[in-house]
């Protein structure tokens, strides 16, 4: 029951950035794929073939018709992480009710695990789910000219996944004590360096595992300041 | 003998380089109602928190209840009550659904009739957000919030700062309430004398970390003295009498603060130093609390001049 | 408590991971720019002991050796001031080989016709493969060939499904036509083979065509595809050890410059690829025929091009008297020590033609012999190079023990590797320390500096020297990590009246506890 306010209370707080991040992604993401539809690529005659002529490699790669979706995906997926980082540990410290929040007759660690697991939810439903219905909707026979690969489906996951990665530098970023001119940032400089390093990846199991070693960094670091930190 | 439900033992906490609370020892026995005061940045709101398991100590340790403060369990949490300072409390809830919330932390503690009644004494709407509450409402929210479980130590940090004269004197009667029910017992810091007097029975003075008094309130009351003496000429400059604290000298005057001094003492040291007048200056509490925390040589900042 | 316990043994090392590495970074970007700036005001260019432009030896160096039709060798030289010239506006000098000037004038102008030979084929290469399938925020992209018709319209589109490792084809409105694998066009998946470990790949459009076909290369086979005709020939199969790179002449290029026109009638379309035992295979049109040429086993793939025209096949290979696979590994203080050494002094080199029948087999047409002159490397560094050694994050403690545990994989994907992988080794090799005394010198400082700082502030010996350790191996950067992490308070011993830190209850120099308070007679502490 305890449990269940706390998180009751975390989602009421994170509903609103969740419902824009879903109402904006439906849209800017549809509505990327819809154009792209519309344009006919990749049916349009690319006129640098010409009879005889050796073909630049570089001409040959195509670019699969969500790609705008996926840059959609990507920033609305970093800025949700910022706004639910900064909504959860950086607005408390601000207006002044982490006491009353850490007065809770509950472990403190479950108090950390409400905030973690909303915003675990948050990026499933509100991201994952529409993600879900554009790749449903660009799979349907007469959707697109040709199918999307069953892999854009699991890249999406690791873009969705990478704003979490997001969020837990920005929460971290909020529990630290140092000040903002020294190390305060460096969670969010990591973050960074994960992003660069998952994003140059070939593999997906070694995109995720960058991904699953990086948040287990961070993740490690939330928890013992979280319990260590004063208030 | 007693229950001890706080306790602190050489409790010391220092922000960077300075100190902000040196060695405090402190025992609250079960029952009483003590009030913490102290001039500001004395270390209240620090001692406060680290009770409560916010901050961490230097050195020493805090008990509540039986538990160390750095380790308090949900179910000892339970049986306390705390009231933050500034009330800051989560701006985008109703007051019934602050209630809802808190309520699920005290499930078989939580008296809902005593908290409707509360809100309902202090007029204040339920479906009203927290963020368009005046300070005073949300110092009665958190009142109500805090008292309605039925805490068996309250502990409330500046409970009454910013609150105009009636509703503070509504807060305090809530507090009232609450201490009329046997076995409870109230922590709280102020810097309102005049609260601490109304309601407590035990003061602990704090000045720049250190505690300087730790007694009831009537040991206080009557230990802390003002006697003013006129003399004919100029006054003695050796004053080698029991208990004094700190004088100010003017040509023919001299005011003396003492500490734990007898009247008949006074009396016969009046005597020896030629006084040829000399009376013992009714203080409020809070005229007792400034002298007996005022730094040594301290001058006053205003001199009023008499045309 | 547990859990306080266990995070705190997994969270501090991460953190300490994630402060250094964020250190590490800020670190190679201030070189960078503070180093780049200090060259702009500080730039010396590195002093070369060679002989001038003019010598002879340098002269015969530096020229071109081409050889004609009928295995004449000439060697074409290019002044300086002309060498990047366009090669309409470049100055030539051909001589023999006995030094005996034939010929100067524009390049345009050059009456001789010597052998041409192929390029390597500047394909799609694996690494390309990879970089296109990176997990950007725009997705992966794949190849996709279109089939246009000669109304330049696009019909069909073939694209390449890289986990299937086979092409499929689209119809704009019909959704999915076939499938093209290592055994041809199909119209069902389960036919489709697939081609094998993907190598590289060269596109060109014949000269009839407005569509691509590719020349596909995996690790065993060579396949050509024309996804307009829907035809998959196999050029080159199931060789036992990889294919190496494959250089193309003509083939599949039609171009309506001059001097590319001539090419392709003299010149048969060859492609050229050896494999790992050392054979060279060729295959070629015009008409078809397939050979392989075994070489002397000393001969480097690299040194060996071959081509052929209408009348001949031939074969050039370039040596000269050191084994350029005996040099140590590269990045390492070694491989700098070996090129200083053999640049310091003169080598012998040749070129020689070979013709080669339909057997195989060499026939030697002529030998070009010259020495090259010593091109001895200043001692002293391009200053870039010496403020980098200076102020680099590592000290050349930790930097050689990392090169002696990982220094060949580094080296390998700083030159192999795609992608961020290859900035990161790339990084890691670029600020290299000097190991010199005052890299030392530094290295001991900010250990001191550490040492100064902590001594007063230690809590256990143990966590002090772990510390220092740090330091020590990653100087700057592990300094400012430990200020980072170690920001404790110090104060004034009332005992002793030194520097202790408050993480201990007792002072580190001579163990007083934290003073008491200073109590007044006057206080009211009555215990009730």
């Amino acid at each position: 029951m305890r449990f269940l306010a706390l998180l009751k209370k975390e989602l009421r707080e994170c509903l609103p950035w969740l419902l824009i991040a879903a109402i904006a992604f439906l849209v800017l993401g549809g509505l990327a794929l819809r154009l792209m539809i519309q344009s006919g690529a990749p049916f349009r005659y690319p006129y640098h073939f010409s009879p005889g002529s050796t073909v630049n490699r570089y001409l040959l790669r195509a670019s699969p018709l969500l790609s705008t979706t996926g840059v959609w995906l990507f920033f609305i997926s970093i800025v949700l992480g910022l706004a639910l980082g900064i909504r959860q540990f950086f607005i408390p410290h601000f207006s002044r009710t982490w006491g009353f929040t850490i007065h809770r007759s509950i472990n403190k660690l479950t108090i950390l695990c409400a905030k973690l697991f909303v915003a675990a939810i948050a990026f499933i439903i509100s991201l994952g789910t529409v993600w879900l219905l554009i790749y449903w909707y660009a799979s349907l026979p007469e959707i697109l000219p040709f199918l999307p690969e069953p892999r854009l489906f699991i890249e999406g996951w690791i873009l969705i996944a990478m704003g979490f990665t997001v969020y837990l530098g920005t929460a971290l970023a909020g529990l630290s004590k140092a000040r903002w001119y020294t190390t305060k940032v460096f969670p969010l400089a990591f973050v960074l360096v994960i992003i660069a390093t998952t994003v140059s990846q070939w593999k997906l199991s070694t995109a995720f595992a960058v991904m699953i070693i990086g948040s287990l960094i961070l993740l490690s670091q939330i928890i013992h300041t979280f319990l260590n930190r004063e208030f | 003998m007693t229950e001890t439900v706080l306790e602190t033992y050489g409790l010391t906490k220092y922000y960077g380089g300075t100190l902000a609370l040196d060695n405090m020892d402190l025992k609250i026995p079960r029952g009483c109602i003590c009030g913490f005061v102290g001039r500001n940045a004395a270390g209240k709101t620090t001692a406060i928190k680290l009770m409560l398991g916010l901050l961490k100590p230097t050195a020493g340790s805090a008990k509540l209840l039986g538990c160390d403060s750095q380790n308090l369990t949900p179910a000892i949490r339970q049986r306390i009550g705390y009231v933050t300072e500034g009330h800051h409390l989560f701006h985008w809830m109703s007051i019934a659904s602050l209630e809802k919330f808190q309520r699920a932390f005290f499930p078989k503690q939580w008296d809902d009739r005593f908290f409707s009644e509360m809100i309902e004494y202090f007029e204040l709407p339920k479906n009203k957000k927290i963020k368009h509450l005046s300070h005073g409402q949300r110092a009665q929210v958190s009142l109500a919030l805090a008292l309605a479980p039925n805490p068996e130590l309250l502990v409330m940090d500046d409970p009454t700062l910013g609150l105009d004269t009636a509703i503070r004197r509504q807060f305090l009667e809530g507090m009232i309430q609450l201490i009329m029910q046997q076995g409870r017992t109230v922590f709280f810091s102020s810097h309102i004398l005049g609260d601490v007097e109304r309601v407590s029975d035990r003061i602990v003075v704090i000045d720049k970390g250190v505690i300087r008094a730790d007694c009831s309130l009537e040991q206080f009351r009557e230990a802390v003295k003002k006697v003013k003496l006129s003399f004919s000429d100029c006054p003695p400059a050796q004053l080698d009498i029991e208990g004094l604290l700190h004088c100010r000298r003017s040509e023919k005057e001299l005011e003396l603060i003492l500490i734990g001094t007898d009247d008949e003492k006074i009396k016969q040291w009046a005597d020896s130093a030629a006084a040829i007048k000399y009376s013992i200056v009714k203080m409020n509490l809070e005229d007792q609390f400034i002298e007996f925390t005022a730094p040594p040589n301290h001058k006053k900042l205003f001199q009023w001049e008499k045309n | 408590m547990k859990l306080k316990r266990i995070s705190k043994y997994i969270a501090t090392p991460a953190g300490i991971f994630t402060t250094l590495l964020i250190f590490l970074f800020v670190l190679v970007f201030l070189q960078f720019f503070v180093t780049e700036i200090v060259i702009l005001s500080l730039y010396k260019t590195r002093t070369e002991q060679s002989s001038g432009p003019d010598d002879p030896n340098s002269k015969m160096h530096r020229s071109a050796k081409n050889f004609l039709p009928d295995g004449t060798i000439h060697l074409v030289y290019v002044p300086d001031k002309y060498r990047y010239a366009d090669k309409v506006y470049r100055k030539e000098q051909i001589f023999d080989a006995n030094h005996n000037l034939l010929w100067q004038g524009l390049h345009k102008d050059n009456p001789y016709k010597y052998l041409s030979w192929p390029g390597w084929s500047r394909g799609f290469t694996a690494n390309s493969m990879k970089e296109i399938r990176m997990i950007t925020p725009m997705f992966s992209q794949t190849l996709e060939i279109p089939v246009n018709s000669q109304q330049r319209k696009v019909e069909q589109v073939w694209r390449y499904a890289p986990d299937m490792d086979i092409f499929v084809g689209y119809r704009f409105k019909t959704g999915i036509i076939g499938y093209a694998g290592s055994t041809g066009f199909t119209k069902s998946k389960d036919k489709a083979r697939p081609f094998g470990r993907f190598e590289n790949c060269y596109a060109w459009c014949p000269k009839d065509s407005f569509s691509p076909t590719l020349l596909w290369q995996t690790n065993r086979c060579i396949y050509q595809i024309n996804f307009e005709k829907q035809r998959v020939d196999l050029l080159s199969q199931d060789h036992k050890d990889p294919i190496g790179r494959i250089r193309t002449h003509m083939w599949g290029h039609f171009s309506l410059d001059p001097e590319q026109f001539h090419i392709s009638k003299k010149y048969r379309p060859i492609i050229h690829y050896s494999t790992k035992d050392g054979k060279h295979h060729l295959i070629m049109r015009e008409p078809q025929q397939k050979l392989t040429i075994t070489v002397p086993e000393d001969w480097k793939a690299d040194s060996v091009k071959l081509t052929a025209t209408q009348k001949n096949i031939f074969l050039k290979h370039q040596g000269g008297d050191t084994k350029l696979s005996a040099a140590p590994p590269g990045f390492s203080k070694q491989w700098n020590e070996w090129w200083r050494d053999y640049r310091s002094k003169p080598h012998k080199r040749w070129v020689e033609l070979y013709k080669v029948d339909n057997q195989g087999n060499l026939e030697l047409l002529n030998r070009f012999d010259w020495i090259s002159p010593a091109q001895p490397v200043s001692n002293t560094l391009d200053p870039r190079l010496q403020i980098k050694g200076y102020v680099t994050g590592a000290s050349p403690l930790a930097y050689d023990l990392a090169w002696s545990l990982f220094g060949d994989k580094l080296y390998r994907l700083a030159h192999q590797g795609h992608g961020i992988s290859r900035e990161y080794a790339g990084i890691t090799g670029r600020y290299r320390p000097g190991n010199s005394i005052f890299n030392w010198i530094l290295t001991v400082g900010m250990m001191g500096v550490a040492f100064w700082h902590g001594f007063s502030r230690r809590t256990c010996w143990g966590k002090f020297i772990l510390w220092l350790v740090l330091v020590g191996l990653f100087n700057l950067a592990g300094l400012l990590t430990y200020l980072a992490l170690n920001h404790t308070t110090v104060i004034k011993c009332s005992a002793c009246g030194r520097r202790r830190g408050l993480e201990k209850l007792d002072c580190v120099r001579c163990g007083a506890e934290l003073p008491l308070p200073q109590r007044r007679e006057l206080d009211l502490l009555f215990k009730t």
